[in-house]
């Protein structure tokens, strides 16, 4: 008898166990393959020049199976007003995205579970949020309004965790700035326009998730519009598509490398009519875009061949709907975890010196060289922050105002202008930046010198007006920083 | 009985339970402050097991490995004949086959093999034993042993066979050996720490590439030398100097006869280390030295803007001179250069513009072809007779990659016969020579610590401000038992060292995961040892003038007969095994530009190879540390020395070894001496 219970037993729990395994195997096969993408309402889908990125009223998120027959969509987010900007994280386990429960909300960014299909909110604020990503370490990054304080509306980008905690601001410069993704070196690439004094270019810049180290990654030529949303696959190519500067203002596929952004620009799409709306990278040789052939049809999402240039229909867009922003339900690397050790939020300043300013990359008129400077002026948002003379070998040292957005210009013995203002630069509590010129080109490493500045103690800004080399020596010391 | 077993077993589980709680707290606490985090696993393997260094649970974990090195091909292509650094043995591989045909025991830390035209003797560089083997090709044994200077490295023969070039790569020479006599001819001095050497197609010229930069004063601009030796005179020609480079690791000329190669390092040390963006840190590249009159030296970067080639080690050019392949051992790829491309922009460029480009990350798109990965830390590189294979020694693999030049694809690789197991230590060493964790892959440890000793160039840290604390690198050989680290004493062991600080300052990315620390600690603490210091005692039997100067260092007395204070006597902060004593000291060399802290006394093994000296690497030779920069009696009493006990002294440092022939006793007469200033305790914490 006992023998007989004991086989009973033991085919019992390994009956147990095939039903368990086949179980979480369903649970697998079933989101393996599929792809989640923003449907926008015809109506309410406009690309205007002026803005760079969009949140569209009114559209959902669709998890879609392409290998299956129509009627495989599922609407993610059938509680919610608008749903766009699908981002995965990187167990696919959970999506990213911006929302509005209804329609005069404010746009916040959202969680959802993917198993549960629950979503919850993760940002809480007057203004609206958007363009959010995932950062290791339980963090996410996102895009958000700023108040008007005069110079135009905003957007700075802030991290936090996901639990809501740890709120922390990262960009400080006037502009709109908005999440492009976060490269496999553990950046954050952000679209960023300036709004004060003027409005300038559309330019890709690279930042350290604790706002240090901002600097130029890509910008198309001028007049040109990158998309938001960019893909970098594991062999570093960076897909995104662009607007281009012609009257039919066309939007192409582009691609640039990691390792040379600024000078690796792929234009893929420039022979074939019709525009790309966002690009997703299916395989070494397929890229899943959202496509309009023509002005009178809807986007839909098509399989581009990068060898043959081909261009496939996966799901229409229909009559009423676009298809935007595909994000493929997988795992992925995750990237770098860049420490953020190196800010030090109780310190209220931050150290910038620059090896010598008469090293640029801008000629002058005719292609001559340009007068040597003397001197540099820090711009505040409304002010000079002081003029400062530099050394011998054109190297400056300052100690700035943590946070503080201002820009560089250099200056002859007379001050008069010989370069004109820097792009916004801010320095972080505690961060040491170093730059090797002015206006410099961005590829060129510093000469191995020891820069006269950094001899002595480096100069706070904001200064008075004028400030004596004597003056100089008298600061700070006995505050070493 | 059931009851009674039920007693014992909750007698059992409550003393584990007393015992166990504050046993916890205690193995956390341990844990904590030796990883100076509070997460690591508490797992005592990785402190207790993979950092044994020669017992019998050391012999159980570790095994050794063959690390092929440098390698030569048979005229016929037929046989590959393989340096194994580790493995002390030349490899002897059938091309064709793949067979390993014999592994020949040679001598300690072998270096370079280079192989006579017919192809049937071969010679191989012991940079551990100052010689070299001759090995009859044909019964494959060692049939003579010719003495060279210190540290013999790289090798070539004169065109007509007569003579070979060995470089003293710990004696900054190079010596000319007569092949018929078997006898130093002659011995030319050569830069700071050579290694490569190549000789010109028409054999007569050859070229010493230099690893470290010649002394120059502390914060001058650096610079390294090429030595240009006039083969058929036997003398040296010139001096070629590389500005702002160094860790010029091999040379090779192109056929074509216009111009040389050389790999190479553009560091940054004198700008202050605060970003790696922009190749803020170290770039890597070649430079190309015109062999004509006034030829000019030109540097180029390999690197990209977002993306470093580090460590290139190797170069080897076809025989048509038109492609070069470069070994960026630290970040395991081959990079393949057009120089045809390389020569048209130099021919079209200024010199100003040459100058810019020396610097420019972009500029590799113009001549890089292709950029191939190979297996871990890439070595030596050798092409095939005909030209149609590249072989590469990776060394952390114990294998040869095989790459087709036409199609730049590997086409298969050739296992030695290495260990098969990869034990924590070796995982550690290929972390440690691989440059991936750091930002954009811009260098790795061994940049700084070539062989895992120090690079002889002091950084500016930035560690407050930007000007401030300039720091020798120092050494890593042997450091497992001598903490803390740093000069300022700071982390308490290694796992600090390269913990999260290290990542956040250094490195400026992801910090190694528990598992990777646990491998880097192993191999820093086990698997770097000392070289021999063959120069200056190779038997333990000092020499005259280094028994006079082992008594100034133990002396207590000045040459008037005045007291010495302990704490200004030498061997009180210096004792040996490890001539430190683990303290933090102030020896009064603070410069205005140094904040005011103490030091962690450094040790003194090997000291010989390690200069520049103090903590800032001001002091180019060991006599400046008192001559120049010790006025006033702080750093030792050396006010009342004689040039002559000076001079002894010094020898008697350079003498010191490592710190495994210091371990039993020091000597019955210094014995008392040490007895006398340390406690009992303190003692034998020194050994």
């Amino acid at each position: 008898m006992n023998n007989k219970k004991s086989i009973i037993l033991t085919f019992f729990f390994i009956a147990v166990i095939i039903i368990g395994i086949s179980l979480v195997s369903c649970t697998n096969q079933s989101s393996k393959g599929m792809i989640i993408v923003a449907r926008v309402p015809v109506d309410n889908f406009s690309f205007n020049e002026e803005n760079i990125c969009h949140n569209f009223p009114g559209a959902c998120l669709m998890a879609i199976n392409l290998a299956e027959s129509a009627g495989s969509e599922i609407n993610l987010t059938p509680d919610f007003y608008s749903a766009c900007f699908p981002q995965i994280s990187y167990d696919a386990k959970h999506l990213l995205f911006t929302g509005q429960k209804s329609k005069n909300d404010p746009w916040q960014v959202w969680e959802m579970d993917l198993k549960k299909k629950k979503s919850r909110k993760v940002t809480d604020f007057e203004e609206s949020c958007c363009t959010p990503d995932y950062l290791p370490g339980e963090r996410l990054v996102f895009s958000r309004e700023m108040p008007d304080t005069g110079t135009g509306p905003s957007r700075a980008l802030f991290t936090m965790n996901l639990d809501g905690s740890n709120l922390q601001q990262i960009t400080f410069h006037p502009h709109i700035n908005y999440v492009q993704t976060i490269l496999r070196d553990g950046r954050i690439l952000m679209l960023s326009k300036q709004i004060f004094p003027k409005k300038g270019e559309i330019k890709s810049l690279a930042i350290r998730p604790n706002g240090t180290k901002a600097e130029i990654f890509y910008k198309g030529i001028k007049g040109s519009i990158a998309g938001v949303r960019v893909r970098e696959t594991g062999k570093g190519l960076i897909y995104f598509t662009e607007q281009d500067t012609g009257k039919l203002k066309k939007r192409d596929i582009v691609s640039i490398h990691q390792n040379r952004p600024l000078h690796t620009k792929v234009n893929y799409t420039k022979d074939i009519a019709g525009s790309f709306y966002s690009v997703l990278p299916a395989s070494s040789k397929e890229l899943l875009v959202s496509f309009c052939p023509s002005g009178d049809q809807t986007i839909g999402l098509y399989t581009f061949n990068i060898d043959d240039k081909s261009v496939k229909e996966s799901l229409p867009g229909g009559s009423k709907y676009h298809f935007i922003d595909p994000v493929l339900v997988e795992p992925y690397e995750r990237p770098r975890n860049l420490p953020i050790m190196e800010l030090n939020l109780s310190y209220p300043t931050g150290l910038i010196m620059c090896q010598d300013i008469n090293l640029t990359a801008l000629t002058g008129n005719n292609g001559e060289s340009i007068p040597k400077a003397t001197k540099i002026e820090v711009l505040g948002m409304n002010k000079s922050l002081g003029i400062v003379p530099v050394e011998e070998d054109g190297s400056f040292f300052l100690k700035v105002i943590a946070d503080l957005p201002f820009r560089i210009r250099t200056l002859d013995e007379n001050n008069k202008v010989i370069v004109s203002s820097s792009d916004w630069i801010w320095i972080r509590p505690f961060e040491r930046r170093g730059c090797v010129g002015c206006h410099e080109d961005h590829e060129l490493a510093p000469e191995n010198i020891v820069p006269l500045a950094v001899n002595g103690w480096p100069v706070l800004i904001p200064v008075d007006t004028i400030n004596s080399l004597e003056k100089r020596k008298t600061f700070e010391l006995g505050d070493m920083h | 009985m059931k009851k009674k077993g039920l007693i014992y077993l909750f007698i059992a589980l409550a003393v584990i339970l007393l015992l166990g709680v504050p046993a916890h707290r205690m193995s956390r606490e341990h844990v904590n402050y030796i990883t100076a985090v509070e997460d690591h696993p508490l797992n005592c393997f990785s402190c207790h097991l993979y950092i044994q260094k020669d017992n019998f649970l050391a012999k159980l974990v570790n095994t050794t490995y063959l690390s092929p090195f440098n390698l030569a091909v048979s005229p016929d292509g037929g046989k590959l004949y393989i340096v194994a650094q580790e493995g002390d043995v030349l490899v002897v591989i059938d091309s064709q086959s793949d067979q390993v045909l014999d592994k020949i025991p040679v001598g300690k830390h072998p270096h370079s093999v280079v192989l006579n035209h017919a192809g049937n003797t071969a010679f191989v560089s012991n940079q551990w034993e100052d010689n070299i083997y001759e090995i009859d090709l044909n019964s494959l044994n060692v049939i003579d042993t010719l003495k060279t200077g210190s540290g013999p490295a790289g090798m070539v023969l004169s065109k007509d066979e007569k003579f070979l070039y060995v470089v003293n790569s710990f004696g900054n020479e190079v010596s000319v050996i007569e092949l018929d006599s078997k006898t130093e001819k002659k011995r030319l001095v050569a830069g700071n720490n050579p290694t490569g050497l190549a000789i010109s197609h028409s054999g007569d010229l050859i070229y010493v590439s230099s690893r470290r930069v010649l002394p120059r004063p502390a914060r001058a601009p650096v610079k390294t030398e090429m030595t240009v030796i006039d083969a058929t005179k036997q003398r040296v020609k010139e001096r070629k100097m590389f500005k702002h480079a160094y860790m010029m690791e091999n040379v090779e000329f192109a056929s074509t006869g216009d111009l040389a190669v050389a790999t190479l390092i553009r560091l940054k040390n004198l700008v202050p280390s605060i970003q790696v963006e922009q190749g803020w840190m170290m770039t890597h590249g070649f430079g190309i030295i015109e062999t004509g009159e006034d030829g000019r030296i030109i540097q180029l970067l390999t690197d990209e803007p977002n993306s470093y080639y580090s460590d290139p080690f190797d170069v080897v050019i076809t025989p048509d001179g038109e492609k070069a392949f470069i070994s960026s051992s630290g970040i395991d790829v081959i990079n393949v250069i057009d120089l045809n491309k390389v020569r048209k922009l130099i021919a079209e460029s200024t010199p100003e513009e040459l100058k810019t480009y020396s610097n420019h990350l972009g500029i590799s798109s113009r001549y890089v072809l292709k950029r191939i990965p190979t297996g871990a830390n890439p070595k030596g590189l050798v092409l095939s007779p005909d030209g149609k294979y590249l072989y590469v020694a990776e060394r952390l693999e114990d294998r040869i990659a095989v790459i087709n030049t036409k199609t730049l694809e590997t086409e298969k690789h050739i296992d030695l016969d290495g260990p098969s197991r990869i034990t924590m230590a070796r995982k550690g060493r290929r972390l440690f020579n691989n440059s991936g964790r750091t930002f954009q892959n811009q260098y790795g440890c061994y940049t700084c610590h070539p062989d895992a000793a120090e690079d002889g160039v002091a950084y500016n840290m930035a560690g407050v401000g930007m000007g401030r604390n300039v720091t020798n690198t120092q050494t890593l050989r042997d450091v497992g038992d001598i903490p803390p680290f740093k000069w300022n004493g700071h982390n308490q062991s290694v796992y600090k060292q390269d913990g999260m600080r290290f990542s956040t300052y250094l490195t400026r990315t992801e910090p190694y995961n528990y598992d990777e620390l646990d491998a880097l600690v192993s191999y820093i603490v086990t698997g770097i040892i000392n070289p021999p210091n063959l120069a200056y005692n190779p038997t333990g039997e000092l020499t005259e003038a280094q028994k006079r100067g082992e008594k100034v260092f133990f002396r207590t007395h000045t040459n008037c007969g005045k007291d010495i204070k302990p704490k200004d006597r030498c061997y009180v902060c210096h004792p040996p095994p490890d001539f430190t004593n683990k303290n933090f000291e102030n020896v009064g060399s603070l410069s205005e530009s140094d904040d005011s802290i103490p030091f962690d006394t450094p040790q003194l093994n090997n000291l010989s190879s390690s200069s520049p000296f103090l903590h800032d690497g001001r002091a180019k030779t060991l006599e400046e540390i008192w001559t120049t920069y010790d006025p006033g009696d702080r750093h030792g009493i050396t006010s009342d020395m004689t040039k002559d006990d000076l001079n002894d002294l010094v020898k008697f440092l350079r003498s010191i070894r490592d710190a495994r022939y210091y371990t039993k006793y020091y000597s019955e007469e210094y014995e008392e001496l040490l007895k006398e200033y340390y406690s009992n305790n303190e003692y034998r914490n020194l050994k």
